[in-house]
């Protein structure tokens, strides 16, 4: 059910074109499906609708059918590498980029003072309002039936899952399985010394799944994460505080978001200050982080408050923002206030912090531990080694983030899909998209804390950039059937047009008279000969908008175009300032994919390499690395080993 | 990303064995081996597609000096007619290693790798030119080149180039760190660095790589020359060796004032070997601050040495000159050497009592020893190299630091020109990456637990 739900600027009161509040308690007519996904998290969310959209029974289980695309951290989408991976989720078919459009407060893009490869979008959002829109799309996607109970193993027969068990519906049949099962599994929230098991506030944890994995032979492992108090709105004093708000020229997340015009409602900035830090300190011996109590690795991108004041004891202040949960909600996010400290330290320490002083919290935060299976037991489809037909995505492979669990329930979602169909996997590769450095990046490496994408982990960012992610993919999103017609053929379009653009530049030149009569005022020093536009164009100072009217004399169609679609008039300018650096960037894939397409099957036998280094030998056999690319990047193979496989493939080769 | 993919590159290496020979063959392949070599050539006496299986008489030189290095004959084999089925150039040089390491080093500048051990043959079979009950073999002649690497004398040297360019590349590594911070994290979380800083912090890098490829080990010696220091006690003979070895060898340059006004520098070709004399100020207990500074002036040239000639002279008794003299070789590589042993030896020059052995014993005026000198000279260089795989690790790691150098740079251009941290960071993740082919360490990790350790990141 997209676009029904969209946010009023006048009002900022969310309005529903349907009615959404109908729950669905499914009778359940059926207890066989194509597929189960276990889980109606971020990753859950695009796993069902992927594969329901590609002609699936698509059954969701989950503990609590009202909790549908909760976010149980702060009320944002995107941000820095984030919002590149919404933004190819969207290109993909995928619904979160849609659904942060219709629900968002605020919109901003990032990093705008830097260069244009690295500007990345992120909205703040009405995080109930995302809920109810996830919910309502799920709920009318006419495949998805909404199961609502807790699974406690997954059904197997010759190493192949073949459905779930659960607590009331006993055994429901599938053909696949995807395992979205968050911060659920063994979930353990600590505030303070004081600890209960659970998965988010108020919700039952999972129990006995990773009981009936480790069975199956999974390894696992635990990490932390936390979350700040929550504040009731009315008790802050926000003239003390800094508004700060999103872009005046908010631009959507979604390639198929029209007439986009989002609310601009503010986050408030305040500060934490010595006092603020000396009470934090007296209270850490009742910290559970620093008494021992959490074994879990928590994220160090995202560390708590008290871990921000020991580490970095020299700042007496740290910077807070105060969101907006939702609108006409009573609840206020403390970002940059994530604890696991006791309640009353918690409060204390907060209302030193201006603006704060009166504030009551709503509830403290907390920091939860949780069973993550490490990801190197996966293949890039997220299907494991072990079972097959079953599949893990989201949290619990060792991310954290909604955007990272999102992209990886749509590669799982794709792939059951594509299997049960007798289709080729769906495979987007590290120099195609963020989505595909995520999932090299953990079935290759796995993770051994709470895995966040970053831009730095691209190694060909030039190219894999927010507003370039529907050239990218779209091609094949719209080959799965996921990707509307529309957006890909304006991809296409996109792309022929900055081609074009870029060789009528090259081919163009203007006299230095007309240079220094068209560009005089922009340009340091009068020109003394004639240049292409190209050339004119790679000049720092010059921008494209200030050469189009000279160049629309030669080329009208072109400019007409272009001014038609500002979005390709980036791109031409992207291609043209940067050429050297693309063009290198160009090479760099160009080498990378010769050892990508060098395929390595599934059965391929390391320990006839007799000559092979014995980690490498075990390395290998352990990863099953799917090309002598991704043999590559396993840590610990060496140049020689590499040789040895590529000369025992050919051999290979022979004997088959 | 760990390893470097290496396959469609061109390789370049000696496919004859090291060191002195009448001839020597260096054996290109890949598909750029031809534009390659021809930047070498004289336009005129250039390799065309048409040269298959045809020698060709012509000269290779420097293309940014000019200077002729040697006159080659080469025999071209366009794909798929060669051993490693790409297109493959033979160049028969003459011997000698200079010659060979300046064909080595040319080709590597003008864009061919070093190839790994068993490449040439690993090619051969990846192309189908050689069948499956070969394939084993060549498996193993890989591995075994690998082990024959971890030879003492390699390995010593190794180590120290290993732990220099670990720390080097532990400074690009902050380096990136600054740079990525930037643009992984918003501009509330991190302060930017000035651009001053990072240009700085650059330039360091490369003042320390420019200190790697000037000092280390056999690369060096055969590009730069090996440096040998005459040294020992005054009027032991120093100059007249230095004059007589001139005599014997062919002087390559004459006479170039040395670095200060104590030492004199000549350089000879020894076998094959660039060899650059040092006559030293002599040592001795000296009294006056001017010898001082002279004597201060050897010590580090011993400490900087490739070899060390050292005289003794038999026709005095040994003094405690000579023995402290001794105690400052120790763990140097050096040659005893008695001199004037025209004369008799004095009853009270007695080494061996001192634990001392003279290696061999010459005389200026008679010529005696001074050709075994000369091939001692040239065997102990030798040493440095373990055979093939010496030379070509070597080679191969100086084409990893150059490459470095180069992607430094290009950053420090982007730098000045306030391109974007984006920009710099394309050359120098290659820079990082160049020199994570030494150490065997490249993990995007690295930067990351280097920002986290650095900043306070999360809101």
């Amino acid at each position: 059910m997209p676009n029904t739900a969209a946010v009023s600027r006048e009002t900022g009161q969310l309005r529903f074109a349907n009615q959404l509040h109908q729950c669905y308690y499914c009778v359940i007519m059926t207890e066989s499906y194509d597929i189960i996904v276990v889980g109606a998290g971020h990753a859950g969310i695009e796993a069902a609708l992927s594969s329901a959209r590609m002609g699936n029974s698509v059954a969701i289980i989950t503990m609590d059918t009202g909790a549908i695309g909760r976010m149980s951290c702060n009320p944002a989408i995107g941000g820095l590498a984030k919002g590149h991976l919404v933004r190819e989720i969207d290109a993909l078919g995928g619904e979160m980029g849609k659904a942060a459009d219709a629900t968002g407060i605020q919109f901003k893009m990032l990093n705008r003072s830097k260069g244009r490869a690295v500007w990345s979008p992120r909205c703040q959002s009405d995080k109930y309002a995302y809920a109810e829109y996830m919910s309502a799309v799920v709920n009318s996607e006419k495949n998805i039936t909404l199961i609502r109970d807790s699974v406690v193993g997954v059904s197997v027969a010759s190493k192949k899952a073949n459905g779930v068990h659960t607590t009331n519906h006993g055994t429901i049949s599938a053909k696949s399985v995807i395992l979205t099962c968050g911060t659920f599994l063994n979930g353990l929230m600590h505030t303070g010394l004081k600890s209960t098991s659970g998965g988010r506030v108020g919700e039952e944890k999972a129990g006995g799944l990773t009981d009936n994995l480790t069975g199956l032979g999974f390894i696992t492992g635990r990490l932390k994460t936390g979350t700040p108090p929550r504040l009731k709105k009315d008790t802050i004093n926000f003239d003390l505080t800094e508004p700060q708000y999103g872009d005046e020229e908010p631009r959507p997340f979604s390639f198929s978001t029209k007439n986009f015009n989002p609310p601009n409602i503010p986050a408030y900035i305040t500060h934490t200050n010595v006092k603020t830090h000396e009470i934090i300190e007296s209270g850490l011996d009742k910290s559970p982080m620093f008494t021992g109590l959490i074994e879990g690795i928590g994220p160090r991108y995202c560390p708590s408050i008290e871990d921000k004041i020991i580490r970095f004891s020299d700042r007496s202040s740290h910077q807070l923002y105060l969101e907006i949960e939702g609108i006409g909600k009573d609840e206020i996010y403390v970002n940059g206030f994530s604890t696991s400290l006791p309640e009353d330290v918690q409060t204390e320490a907060i209302r030193t912090v201006p603006g704060l002083e009166e504030a009551v919290l709503t509830r403290p935060g907390y920091a939860v531990e949780y069973d993550y299976f490490p990801p190197h037991q996966l293949y890039h489809t997220m299907e494991t080694k072990l079972v097959k037909n079953l599949y893990f995505a989201g949290q619990i492979n060792g991310t954290s983030g909604y955007e990272e669990a999102a992209a990886q329930g749509l590669v799982a979602g794709i792939n059951a899909a594509l299997k049960l169909a007798g289709r080729d996997k769906f495979h987007t590769n590290r120099a195609e998209s963020y989505i595909g450095v995520l999932v090299d990046d953990l079935v290759t490496k796995g993770t051994t804390e709470p895995y966040r994408m970053f831009t730095s982990r691209a190694e060909y960012r030039i190219l894999l950039r927010h507003d370039n992610a529907d050239i990218r993919l779209s091609e094949k999103g719209y080959n799965l059937g996921l990707t509307p017609k529309k957006i890909y053929d304006r991809a296409l379009i996109k792309k022929s047009l900055v081609e074009e653009a870029v060789i009528a530049l090259r081919k163009t030149s203007l006299s230095a008279k007309k240079i220094n009569e068209q560009l005089g005022h922009i340009i340091g020093r009068p020109a003394n000969k004639p240049s292409s536009f190209l050339q004119l164009l790679r000049r720092p100072e010059i921008k494209l908008l200030d050469i189009l009217p000279a160049f629309e004399t030669t080329f009208p169609a072109i400019v007409k175009k272009i001014y038609a679609d500002p979005e390709s008039a980036e791109q031409v300018e992207l291609e043209v300032k940067y050429e050297g650096y693309i063009k290198r960037q160009n090479d760099q894939v160009a080498r990378f994919l010769k050892m990508e397409y060098k395929n390595i099957p599934s059965a391929f036998d390391y320990s006839s390499i007799r000559s092979l280094s014995a980690e490498g030998r075990q390395k290998l056999s352990a990863m099953k690395p799917d090309s002598l690319g991704q043999a590559s990047r396993i840590s610990g193979i060496t140049p020689s080993d590499l040789s040895l496989v590529a000369i025992a493939l050919r051999a290979y080769d022979f004997k088959v | 990303m760990a390893v470097e993919p290496r396959d469609d590159d061109t390789i370049v290496a000696l496919s004859t064995p090291p060191g002195l020979g009448g001839l020597a063959v260096v054996r290109l392949s890949g598909s750029e081996s031809v534009s390659i070599l021809n930047k070498l050539l004289p336009p005129n006496k250039r390799i065309s597609s048409k040269s298959h299986g045809r020698a060709l008489v012509t000269t290779i030189s420097d293309p940014s000096t000019g200077e002729t290095i040697d006159e080659v004959v080469l025999t071209f084999f366009k794909a798929p007619h060669s051993y490693t089925t790409e297109d493959l150039v033979e160049i028969s040089c003459h011997g000698g290693e200079y010659v060979q390491g300046q064909i080595l080093k040319l080709s590597t500048a003008a864009g061919a790798r070093i190839a790994d051990p068993g490449e040439f043959t690993k090619r051969a079979f990846l192309g189908g030119r050689i069948d499956l009950s070969q394939a084993e073999a060549v498996a193993d002649l890989i591995s075994a080149k690998v082990k024959s690497a971890h030879r003492f004398s390699i390995l010593q040297m190794q180590g120290a180039l290993k732990e220099r360019t670990s720390f080097l590349r532990s400074k690009i590594v902050e380096l990136s760190a600054l740079i990525e911070a930037e643009l992984d994290f918003s501009d509330d979380e991190i302060v930017p660095t000035p651009k001053e800083v990072i240009a700085e912090k650059i330039n360091q890098v490369l003042a320390g790589i420019q200190l790697i490829t000037d000092n280390y080990g056999y690369g060096k010696i055969v590009r730069n020359g090996a440096i040998v220091p005459i040294i020992g006690k005054p009027n032991v003979g120093k100059s007249s060796l230095l004059n007589s070895l001139l005599a014997e060898e062919r002087a390559i340059v004459t006479e170039t004032p040395g670095t200060t006004r104590d030492s004199i520098e000549c350089s000879v070709d020894v076998d094959g070997f660039l060899v650059r004399l040092i006559d030293t100020a002599g040592i001795r207990n000296a009294g006056e601050s001017v010898e001082k500074l002279g004597i201060e002036k050897t010590f580090e040239q011993i400490q900087s040495a490739d070899l060390i000639l050292w005289l003794l002279d038999r026709s005095s008794p040994l003094g405690e000159d000579d023995l402290y003299i001794h105690t400052e070789l120790k763990n140097r590589e050096y040659i005893t050497i008695e001199s004037k042993s025209d004369l008799p030896r004095h009853k009270s020059f007695d080494p061996e009592k001192q634990n001392i052995t003279p290696d061999l014993a010459i005389s200026n005026p008679t010529g005696e020893g001074l050709h075994e000198l000369s091939i001692l000279i040239s065997s102990r260089l030798r040493k440095y190299d373990a055979g093939e795989d010496a030379i070509i690790t070597n080679a191969r790691q100086a084409a990893a630091l150059s490459k470095s150098e180069k992607s430094l740079k290009m950053a420090l251009e982007s730098t000045i020109n306030n391109v974007g941290n984006e920009f710099i960071s394309v050359d120098i993740r290659d820079a990082m990456n160049y020199l994570g082919e030494i150490t065997g360490e490249i993990t995007t990790d690295d930067v990351l637990n280097e920002i986290f350790g650095r900043f306070c990141i999360g809101k």
